[in-house]
């Protein structure tokens, strides 16, 4: 199982650059380059935080996939 | 100047990458027996000015933005670090038992360079592991 995302796609519709989600959820930008990337898998905390900026639910940006 | 989290991680991989070469350099000047310049407080000197300079960025950012600099990903990067010098460790230590053992190296020198090629492993692992997905 792989924690897929589609953070990016959420980002980008939303006009926002990883630098600016960064400092919105108060994280680095590789923090958020990673997460997109699915190199990291974020805490639930950062997970909501990630969501709650981009004006969404958690379900919608993460979810499982088999390998 | 305007102290960014990036700026902050920047500082954070230089200085530490910085003391990291400079134990790297000075323990194996010592295996080899060559005095390099400085004496030997230089490495101490610089894990403490890696610190500081660490501290006076991150000082500089404001609390929100050290926090950011020093996130999940950084502290997963950091404990990475710590878990794989401890190996470098251990190998190095084991590894340096056999030149004392059979008086081709005295004891002191030994865990002199030791302790000096473990600091190394630490900080450059950690600058590497820091850099690494930016």
């Amino acid at each position: 199982m792989r924690l897929a995302n589609r953070v990016k796609e959420v980002r980008t519709a939303a006009g926002l650059t990883q630098a600016a989600l960064a400092e919105r959820v108060g994280v680095s930008r590789k923090t958020v380059n990673t997460v997109e990337n699915a190199v990291f898998v974020p805490s639930t905390t950062l997970a909501l935080t990630l969501a709650r900026e981009l004006g969404t639910d958690v379900q919608t940006l993460f979810w499982l996939e088999e390998d | 100047m305007d102290m960014t989290v990036d700026k902050i991680v920047t500082v954070r991989i230089a200085s530490m990458g910085a003391a990291g070469l400079i134990c790297l350099a000075y323990g194996l000047a010592l295996l080899s027996g060559e005095r390099l310049p400085g004496g030997t407080w230089l490495p101490g000197v610089a894990g403490l000015s890696a610190a500081a300079l660490v501290f006076l960025a991150s000082w500089a950012g404001g609390r929100q933005r050290a926090r950011a600099a020093a996130d999940e990903t950084y502290r997963q990067d950091w404990r990475r670090a710590q878990q794989h010098s401890y190996w470098v460790a251990l190998a190095l230590f084991s590894t340096l038992t056999i030149p004392v053992a059979f008086d081709m190296i005295p004891g002191a020198m030994a865990l002199g360079a030791g302790g000096l090629l473990s600091a190394a492993a630490l900080l450059l692992l950690s600058a590497i592991y820091d850099f690494r997905g930016r």
